[in-house]
């Protein structure tokens, strides 16, 4: 497991100490006596993710299922402007510790679309962003790009996951368009430790990569908690990666971009609320492999803000997009992660 | 009296000669005496293929080299190369209220169709002091094209709100290839840094010129690997170029300047 710097040591290009992770479990008692005192019975923290697709052109909402991208009308500067929120609709704080903007499933790659996209962000408790940015402008995270053949990924979870000795872990792959992913295995491992003795945990599993197939589903699941000897797990991190290293992606460098995940924790899909995000979305490391193989090169933009934006129930964060220039073929994905705070479902 | 942390960027360019040895020293602006020097990171751009046989070795000037050893320079590299122009400082530099950023960005046209435009922008991200909000400082030219003209930038949303000093923790410009010209002024109207260092280019995260090939060997140092200099110490880098033709490097020096305010 890689360290993964944190706070003010990550600004600083500081990596994390073993004892991080206990205070990682300080951190999640304290949050959860925290929310007690509120008023809820009993309180769990969440990894939260949730994905919005913020099209080119209105034209095109929902989630993209197909290859039939839109296309901006040439004949004016400025196409039109697609919109997306992120709205708490549970009963806690949710709090946004990053917003991904994440290019895919576009074969055009000549040029890459998010340098010619503008946004703003409002929010109805902060006063984030009133002015067309361009998006590159909110990138905050030098260490994440992506170049190249990206054949492994890793999510850190913001908060620590605790699965309990017994639970099982599902999730589910999906497969958005006849990409240029031909059928092949990935290993997906959950990454943590043993909350009594802090000794490492690594459970894998292989899912075949649904082919060709636009709207197949593939599931997977740790089903080796549930064996003996029992014991709990705190998660920190989530990761995805061919189980082959041969050649997958032709003439398209990306592969990230094309594994949609949906998580499905024990509690319920307090996650993603069944919504599949895009692994580049969600990736906080990654390893590039091949960095001459082609001529493709596939930004994500990752805007951290040093502290988290705040969502208490009912507000949400929303975002308008629009071309910048001509000629805009494609989708943008926004895919915001944080934490919730809720009540657990018994 | 406050510390602050007041970024710099120091730029160079330097030609070893074919078969030949020489060093080059980075001097480090002081503006008067106490002051520490937080190095943050430094870069070696290289020709393609030139980090090979180009040895390099740093250190401080008078003092022991960091590597006594000359190595390759791409030994050197152990941080990424930044595709998109973010620039993390070491230290959050602090805005007071009633100051403002102020910046000058180079727009870009890249000619036909499905090529780029650009807005002339610059985004500092940050957080207010007094409650711990996150918060944006931003500015954008929206007339984009005309490549080559220049955007000043000094809105509003620039400035420092009125009920609390914010504290910004990096500096962003529009993705691009290339390097167009950026210049950052500080409430001061003190410069960043020397924008006409080399080629008119000094932008944040510079560090991708030519993402086809590689040559950028970027090299993390900081407060935390003992890279701090006092004022009147040098930065200083070595090279050994073993191949049969001179070569021109692109040093790139980083970091933060401790003051007193």
């Amino acid at each position: 497991m890689r360290p993964r710097p944190k706070g003010l040591a990550r600004l600083a290009g500081g990596v994390r100490k073993s004892a991080a992770a206990r205070s990682g479990l300080q951190e999640r008692a304290k949050i959860i006596e925290e929310t007690s005192k509120q008023g809820y019975d009993v309180s769990e923290v969440f990894p939260w993710y949730r994905q919005g697709i913020t099209p080119a052109t209105p034209a095109a909402s929902g989630f993209v299922a197909n290859t039939n991208l839109p296309v901006v009308p040439s004949s004016t500067f400025f196409g039109a402007e697609g919109e997306s929120a992120f709205k708490n609709d549970t009963d806690g704080l949710i709090k946004i510790n990053r917003l991904s903007f994440c290019q895919f499933l576009i074969e055009d790659t000549q040029e890459d679309l998010l340098s010619r996209i503008s946004v703003k962000i409002n929010s109805e408790s902060q006063d984030l962003l009133n002015k067309w940015m361009p998006i590159t402008t909110l990138h905050t995270d030098p260490e994440h790009y992506i170049y190249g053949q990206l054949n492994q990924g890793t999510w850190v979870l913001p908060t620590p996951y605790f699965l309990k000795a017994g639970q099982i872990f599902l999730g589910r792959i999906f497969s958005p368009t006849t990409s240029s992913l031909s059928e092949k295995e990935l290993t997906i491992a959950l990454k943590g430790y043993n909350p009594i003795d802090y000794d490492p945990i690594v459970m894998a599993t292989t899912v075949t990569f649904p082919v060709f197939n636009a709207y197949a589903y593939n599931t997977f699941s740790f089903l080796e908690n549930r064996d003996a000897p029992l014991r709990d797990m705190v998660i920190e991190e989530i990761s995805v990666a061919l189980s082959d290293s041969y050649d997958i992606l032709d003439n398209y460098g990306h592969f990230l971009d094309q594994v949609f995940l949906e998580f499905e924790p024990p509690e319920g899909p307090k996650w993603s609320q069944d919504i599949l995000v895009p692994m580049a979305a969600l990736t906080t490391q990654m390893n590039v492999d091949d960095l001459a193989g082609n001529n493709t090169y596939r930004p994500i933009v990752v805007h951290e803000p040093i502290e988290p934006y705040t969502l208490e129930p009912g507000q949400s964060i929303q975002m308008m997009m629009r071309p910048l220039n001509t000629y805009q073929t494609g989708l943008i994905g926004v895919t915001a992660v944080g934490t919730q705070r809720g009540r657990r479902e018994l | 009296m406050t510390t602050n942390y007041l970024p710099f960027i120091k730029r160079q360019y330097f030609e070893v000669a074919a078969n030949s040895r020489d060093y080059a020293r980075l001097p480090l602006f002081s503006s008067g005496g106490g002051e520490r020097v937080i190095l943050g990171d430094f870069a070696v751009d290289t020709s393609p293929g030139l980090e090979y046989p180009m040895l390099m070795r740093i250190g401080i000037l008078g003092y022991k080299y960091f590597t006594e050893d000359f190595q390759k320079v791409i030994v050197y590299h152990n941080g990424p190369r930044h595709l998109c122009s973010c620039w993390r400082f070491p230290k959050p530099y602090r805005l007071y209220p009633g100051q403002r950023m102020r910046a000058q960005v180079e727009k870009i046209t890249d000619g036909p169709v499905g090529k780029r435009d650009h807005y002339g922008a610059i985004m500092f991200n940050g957080k207010r002091e007094r409650d711990d909000k996150p918060i944006m400082l931003y500015d954008s030219d929206e007339t984009p094209g005309s490549g080559g003209t220049r955007a000043t930038l000094n809105g509003e949303t620039l400035a420092c709100p009125h009920d609390s000093p914010v504290l910004l923790y990096s500096a962003t410009i529009p993705q691009f290839s290339g390097g167009p010209y950026v210049q950052i002024w500080g409430p001061d109207d003190r410069e960043w840094f020397e924008a006409t260092a080399y080629g008119g280019a000094a932008p944040p995260g510079a560090f991708d010129n030519d993402i086809l090939a590689p040559s950028v060997n970027p090299m993390v140092l900081g407060e935390q690997n003992g890279w701090v200099l006092d004022p009147k110490q040098i930065f200083t880098a070595e090279f050994i170029n073993q191949s049969a033709a001179s070569s021109g490097l692109l040093l790139t020096l980083r970091g933060v300047i401790e003051v007193k305010e």
